[in-house]
């Protein structure tokens, strides 16, 4: 079984059977990084880890931080525009559609788990959001996205590797 | 000073010693009467004495000094000496004021230069003059003349000029004042009195009380500066009063730091240098230049950009450029009036147009060429004073020269707010074409009128090139929120900070695009006008460029604006369009077809969900379907959305917006240490050719930050706004959306360094 490791964070991700990495995207803007995995038998769908290269406001990292140290807890509008900047995309209600936002465990780790579409590319969506160090402000995120039919088959699937990670 | 005053018979003082004095005979003959003897006694009887020696008479008009008793105790001595001093401060400073005026006088008269106008403006240079003319002047005593005593003191006064008062804290300089006063003076009773000094060390006995002249000349000192500051400012004041003005060169070192900042560039210190014996009287009614008087009048004494036009009338007006002019319209009157007042209106627009244009001396080819269109519109219907325009002023004139045949010359020059009224008139209507949908356009054009940084009639053309591109009646090829581009561009124009390259890589166009508007806002809102209205923007080489097809719709993933869009990408296409070969990227070396067609490498935009990746792309067209031109560049093949900037590209780019820009606007690439970096900045600084645009690496220090892996980064373009020499720090605006205040000259050096993972590996273990 393949896996992610040494990205970030992340020291180790497994992947699902099947999966490789497809394509990386270094250095684009800021120290970004992107790496794609997927699998022949989904070409459609993609998990990706992503630094967007650049840090966020410290008030939008305080936040974030805020909002990890508590429990497990589902997020309110409010929380969740506090943390637009770090959220991108997702909390921009003109973009995509949000279906659920919440905080949750993964390892002993707090993230920030938004799950939605992007309606304009009829794409469902789950992106995780790490805080990569620095006071909240870099953020980490791993990005699953592709066709709903794809989506749902392989969804439980990729939640079991997220629940395996390890952590640096 | 009183350095050598006749004193009372020793047997009379020994005598008096002896009795008791009453304390207000003491303060009379140790205070009061040293005081009044330098103060008035000593100047009054140098000018008659002068006038008696010129008169053939003797001691005709000479007033007897008041009796100041010889005494051998300490205190007195110094009260003596201190009252000496405070008494013949004023007039030592006097002199110096006079001699400085009569300097100045000549200096205007030949109309000197170079080294000669230096001194004849130096005030130090005045100081001493005027110190050794009245030391020359005044009364000699037993063993003195003239000459030796004007010598003395001008040797006295120099070592005051040019020693001393050099200490971190008030009183270090204080002492410092104190004690170079005192020796100077003893040094001066040197060059006065050789014969008292036989032999190196010892002093012949005399008369002459030396320690009350060594504190007299101390206490001198120390209260020579705050005087000669006080005398200049009454009599700068009392000119003003009058209406006469104040030198140049002193008007404009009384200014604030940041005046002396705005009038720094190499064209205003040439201005200057051509009006060095210019006056100017601020606060006046109306900005001004009276060639009678020769005299430059201001409304507000800080408006530097009013100075500059002034300044340069009196350089025409010097030089009688539109005498010509003025000749050939008196040789119209007779034969056909309606062409003399063409021409002789025609002479007053160029003179007028020249002074304003004195306020873009930086501005590139495109700029100034619109510029002047603009000023030759706007100038006659400007106002220029008491209610009359330019025009009507110009009518009334014409009158008085047809009148005289001809022979009448226009006094006084005007200057008014030229771009003021035209910016007004496109503030207006953006405001009354936006209010409806952004309520805060009102705080958007208030930050916009705030950049005093920018010349007005560019901050009226920037807005008018918004106007053209919101005015309903244009039909734009494609669907476009006008409004809502304009008010992004409003933003920006208001603060360049808020450029981004979003997520795209392309920090050197955004580089570009703060520089833009930065110094040259009417250029990006021009280049957005025509992208909107035409789908295309004209380079200055007259090359067409086209931005069509996605390009021209605004981007909603990638964390940038339509207006940062939209300059980006095409700032991308001016160079790629017009690019006829595939160099640098690839070489004759390489065996493969380097050409490219000009007009058809476009970087354009592609359909794409990937909102993590830039979706440009730079495609070949020549070709169908189009080419990437990344699969003929084996080593930038993993990069397909690199819009392949190098520096060189963006000087191109910019050359082709903006015109030429003097000294350039890139920094070079390669320093040796930091110490060199530190001399090219402050190179630039003292220059006003600051900012420029710099390539880092953003995996060294000043821009690794967060979660980011060392191998992800590499080249990055900046842009160094500001350099502090005193302080060795850099402003720097970054694409990413920031700016970096306060970034030391050590960290700025090691980030335009290649980042080598093995030095790093290296400090690590």
């Amino acid at each position: 079984m393949g896996e992610i490791s040494n990205i970030g964070r992340i020291k180790k991700l497994p992947l699902p059977e099947g999966w490789s990495a497809t394509r990386e995207v270094l250095g684009q803007f800021g120290n970004s990084y992107l790496y794609h995995f997927g699998s022949p038998a989904a070409p459609d769908l993609q998990m990706s880890v992503f630094y967007r290269g650049m840090l966020v406001s410290s008030l939008s990292g305080k936040n974030f931080e805020r909002i990890l140290k508590k429990e497990p807890h589902q997020l309110t509008p409010e929380a969740i525009l506090s943390i637009s900047e770090v959220l991108g995309n997702c909390a921009q209600p003109d973009l995509y559609d949000i279906d659920k936002a919440a905080t949750i465990k993964l390892s002993d780790k707090t993230v920030v788990d938004v799950e939605g579409q992007f309606p304009e590319f009829a794409l469902e969506n789950r992106t995780i959001f790490i805080d990569g160090g620095n006071d909240g402000c870099a953020v980490l995120e791993i990005v699953i996205s592709g066709p709903k039919d794809v989506y749902s088959k392989y969804a439980s699937m990729l939640d079991s590797c997220l629940k395996a990670i390890e952590w640096k | 000073m009183s350095r050598f005053e006749k004193t009372e018979s020793n047997s009379n003082s020994s005598k008096n010693e002896k009795a008791v004095q009453h304390p207000t005979d003491w303060w009379h003959e140790n205070i009061t009467n040293p005081f009044c003897n330098a103060l008035i006694v000593e100047p009054a009887n140098a000018i008659t004495c002068t006038f008696d020696t010129f008169t053939h008479q003797k001691e005709v008009h000479r007033l007897t000094p008041s009796p100041v008793p010889q005494t051998s105790d300490f205190g007195t001595t110094v009260c003596q000496g201190a009252a000496s001093a405070v008494g013949g401060v004023l007039p030592y400073a006097l002199a110096g004021k006079f001699a400085g005026s009569g300097l100045r006088f000549l200096g205007a008269r030949f109309e000197v230069e170079g080294a000669l106008a230096k001194f004849a403006q130096s005030d130090r240079a005045a100081q001493i003059i005027g110190a050794g003319l009245y030391d020359g002047m005044r009364e000699t005593r037993a063993g003195e003349t003239h000459l030796r005593n004007g010598a003395a003191g001008a040797v006295n006064f120099t070592i005051l000029e040019f020693i001393g008062g050099k200490g971190k804290c008030p009183f270090d300089r204080i002492f410092d004042r104190f004690m170079t006063g005192g020796v100077a003076t003893i040094a001066s009773a040197y060059v006065a009195r050789p014969d008292l000094f036989p032999m190196a060390g010892s002093v012949k006995s005399s008369d002459v009380n030396f320690n009350r002249q060594f504190f007299a000349g101390a206490i001198l000192n120390v209260l020579l500066p705050g005087t000669q500051h006080g005398v200049r400012k009454a009599c700068d004041a009392m000119s003003l009063k009058l209406g006469s003005g104040i030198p140049i060169d002193r008007f404009v070192r009384s200014k604030e730091p940041s005046f002396a900042n705005a009038f720094s560039s190499p064209n205003d210190l040439k201005l200057l240098d051509a009006n060095r014996w210019a006056t100017v009287q601020p606060n006046a009614e109306v900005n001004s230049y009276h060639a009678g008087k020769d005299l430059v009048t201001l409304k507000d004494s800080g408006n530097f950009k009013a100075l500059r036009h002034e300044l340069q009338h009196r350089n025409d007006a010097r030089a009688k450029i539109s005498e010509p002019g003025f000749v050939r319209a008196a040789g119209l009157l007779s034969k056909d009036k309606e062409q003399a007042w063409r021409v002789y209106r025609s002479v007053r627009q160029a003179q007028e147009v020249r002074a304003e244009l004195a306020n873009y001396h930086d501005t590139g080819l495109k700029t100034y060429a619109e510029t002047v269109r603009n000023l030759k519109e706007s100038i006659p219907s400007s106002s220029a004073t008491h209610g009359d325009t330019y025009e009507t002023l110009w009518r009334k004139e014409f009158q008085q020269f047809e009148r005289t045949g001809g022979k009448f010359r226009p006094e006084v020059d005007f200057s008014s707010d030229f771009g003021f009224k035209m910016l007004h008139k496109e503030s207006d209507l953006l405001y009354e074409q936006l209010r409806p949908k952004h309520s805060n356009v009102s705080s958007t054009l208030q930050q916009i009128v705030k950049r005093y940084d920018v010349p007005v009639p560019q901050l009226a053309l920037a807005l008018k090139h918004v106007n053209e591109f919101l005015n309903p009646s244009v039909v734009h090829p494609v669907d476009v929120d006008a409004d809502k581009l304009a008010m992004q561009t409003l933003r920006l124009i208001g603060n360049p900070e808020k450029v981004s390259q979003g997520k795209h890589p392309t920090c050197a166009p955004a580089s570009l695009e703060y520089y833009t508007y930065l110094k040259h806002p009417e250029n990006a809102t021009d280049l957005l006008s025509q992208v909107v209205r035409m789908n295309q923007f004209e380079c200055l080489d007259g090359s067409p460029i086209v931005v069509n097809g996605l390009n021209v719709v605004p981007e909603k993933y990638w964390n940038r604006s339509f207006a940062n869009q939209l300059f980006q990408n095409t700032a991308v296409n001016v160079h790629w369009q017009r690019k006829r070969d595939l160099t640098p990227w690839l070489s004759s070396d390489d065996n493969v077809n380097l050409k490219i067609r000009p007009g058809l490498t476009r970087y354009q935009r592609q359909w794409s969900n990937q909102m993590n990746e830039s979706p440009y792309r730079l495609l070949d067209y020549s070709k169908f379907p189009p080419v990437p031109i990344h699969d003929r560049l084996p080593e930038h093949r993993n990069d397909p959305s690199s819009p392949l900037m190098t520096l060189n590209a963006v000087e191109d780019i910019h050359h082709q917006i903006n015109g030429t820009t003097r000294g350039g606007i890139l920094l070079s690439e390669r320093f040796d240490n930091a110490v060199e970096l530190a001399d090219v900045l402050r190179e630039r600084e003292s220059r006003a050719q600051l900012p420029v645009l710099a390539w880092l690496d953003t995996r060294q220090p000043l821009l690794a930050h967060g979660a980011g892996e060392p191998s992800a980064g590499g080249g990055h373009a900046v842009v160094i706004k500001s350099y502090d020499p005193k302080s060795k720090r850099v402003s720097i605006f970054n694409p990413w959306g920031e700016m970096l205040h306060g970034v030391g000259i050590k960290d700025l050096f090691q980030a335009t360094q290649d980042y080598d993972p093995s030095i790093v590996a290296g400090r690590k273990k």
